[in-house]
């Protein structure tokens, strides 16, 4: 079972990536603020980070940027659908250019989850 | 003397030089080991052979052979022909050897650290070179990337931001002007509802002018009735009851001019409101639509402000990137500020040594001495060498640079 940490304005979304997660067998930490989740890792080791992209506030690039500032080696799988004008395709290769090696494009099935968490795991 | 000379012939004789340097070490003679070796060169190349011959003519006593040999050896051990003696034990060993002989071994020894040292040198060089030219080509790559990117996204960045920017600023006068247009429509027809509410009683009032004037022409007929009655006194009477049906009369024509003028204003007014009604119908209309744009463009707005955090977000990952880049290889560059300090060392330990052999030749040619101290004082120098380098192991560190972490040091 590995702690996993998810990050998501969507409640809706959040909540249902939640439950898919818990069923596969982890523990999941979930906040709708990347600001707030920065100082949550502060505090608890997680094994597993999932960003949304397009987020207020704080964003999920920015998110990204500052835990490579902190030295966070915690694997991070970046999550967008895009907005309006924002494709899924800019933002997620955005976030590959800063670091992250792992996307999923929402809406994605559970096969792709299953996917994508064996790769940031293994 | 002697010696040297049927050194010299058998290995002329011979083709095989080896084979004669084993047999002449049996001696365990200096001046027939320089023998042998000048015999060697002799069987290898007849350009050497007349060019040492010449040199031997004029100078045909042991120090030359000496010297020829140990230039000799000295190349013989940088195409790595000698062995390299172990460095362990050599001091304890020097009384039992000839003077000459350990200083042909101190020799070479010296000579094989250097080269190990030179070795070193070249594959810390090559390797900084290596990594330099791999990292300035990422470089130069990732910097032509990023100025091409820039190029082409920075113009259109600033125009579409500026366009963004004025047209905010346009619709949100144009939305604040209607929005705030029905409010002033209906209190335009509030007004207008007003003129018409007066009208309206100005009506009534013509009605009560109309029933006034009908009484006084009533009043004046009954007067003239009761001034004929009267007779000639009633004559009164019917002047004073003419003039009132007059009167009455001319009410009423007055009364009728009014309520026409009142009815064709009322309908003017009445006619107006009806196109302002329409009008701010449609006004609203424009104005839910107004906000319908303005929001629309604030949307536009946030999308391009994110498109631009993005990639500003991209850029200052690809700097840092740059950034790291640059100082390995300042890092690889600063590296060879070691080399030229290891090669001084060399130099400087040549030097010592070549001062050395030259004293110890001046002494031999005033008193013929052997100078039996000059393998000490050459043996010395090495420790001394091999000491210092122990203090530098650069291709280790550098390994360590290449592979780990960029590690600035200063020198």
């Amino acid at each position: 079972m590995s702690h996993l940490f998810v990050i998501d304005d969507d409640d809706f979304f959040r909540d249902t990536l939640v439950q898919m997660l818990e069923r596969e067998g982890h523990k999941v930490t979930a906040t709708n603020d990347a600001a707030r989740a920065l100082e949550q890792l502060d505090r608890s080791r997680v094994d597993l980070i999932l960003t949304d992209i397009l987020m207020p506030g704080m964003d999920g690039m920015e998110f990204i940027m500052e835990l490579s500032k902190r030295s966070y080696n915690t694997p991070v799988i970046a999550m967008s659908g895009g907005r309006r004008s924002l494709t899924s395709t800019f933002t997620l290769e955005s976030a590959k250019l800063l670091g992250v090696k792992i996307t999923l494009t929402k809406p994605f099935t559970l096969m792709e989850l299953r996917t994508a968490l064996e790769k940031a795991l293994a | 003397m002697v010696r040297a000379k049927l050194s010299l012939w058998a290995a002329a004789a011979s083709p095989h030089c080896a084979r004669w340097w084993g047999f002449v070490c049996l001696w365990r003679s200096p001046i027939a080991i320089a023998c042998a070796l000048l015999a060697m060169v002799f069987r290898l190349a007849p350009s050497v052979q007349a060019a040492v011959v010449g040199s031997l003519q004029g100078r045909p006593d042991d120090i030359a052979l000496v010297l020829a040999a140990v230039l000799l050896l000295a190349a013989l051990r940088w195409t790595s022909v000698a062995p390299a003696p172990v460095l362990a034990g050599r001091a304890a060993a020097l009384p039992q050897l000839g003077p000459i002989q350990a200083l042909l071994d101190t020799h070479l020894e010296l000579d094989n650290e250097i080269d190990k040292k030179l070795q070193e040198v070249v594959v810390d060089t090559e390797s900084s070179a290596i990594a330099i030219i791999g990292q300035v080509r990422q470089l130069h790559d990732s910097s032509n990337t990023l100025a091409q990117y820039l190029d082409k996204t920075n113009p259109q960045a600033n125009t579409l931001g500026e366009d963004i920017v004025a047209s905010m600023t346009y619709l949100v006068q144009i939305g604040a002007f209607i929005e705030e247009l029905p409010a002033k429509l209906t209190r335009d027809l509030n007004a207008v509802q007003g003129v018409v509410q007066e009208l309206t009683e100005l009506s009534s009032l013509v009605g009560s002018v109309r029933a006034i004037s009908m009484q006084s022409h009533l009043l004046s007929i009954n007067a003239a009735i009761e001034g004929s009655r009267a007779g000639p006194g009633g004559a009164a009477f019917r002047v004073v009851a003419e003039e009132m049906r007059l009167l009455a009369s001319n009410s009423s024509n007055v009364a009728l001019k009014i309520g026409k003028g009142l009815e064709r204003a009322r309908a003017v007014v009445e006619a107006g409101m009806a196109t302002r009604v329409a009008e701010s119908s449609k006004a609203q209309s424009d104005v839910s639509q107004a906000v319908v744009s303005i929001r629309k463009l604030q949307e536009n707005f946030e999308d391009m402000s994110q498109y631009f955090k993005t990639r500003f977000a991209v850029i200052t990952q690809h700097n840092q990137n740059l950034t790291a880049d640059i100082a390995a290889v300042l890092g690889h560059i600063q590296y060879q500020d070691v080399v030229k300090q290891c090669i001084d060392r060399m130099r400087n330990t040549t030097s010592q040594r070549n001062a050395l052999l030259e004293e110890a030749l001046a002494q031999m040619k005033q008193d013929g001495s052997e100078a039996a101290q000059l393998p000490q004082l050459l043996a010395q120098i090495l420790a001394n060498f091999v000491e210092e380098e122990q203090k530098h192991k650069h291709s280790a560190r550098h390994d360590e640079q290449a592979s780990g972490e960029l590690k600035f040091e200063l020198f």
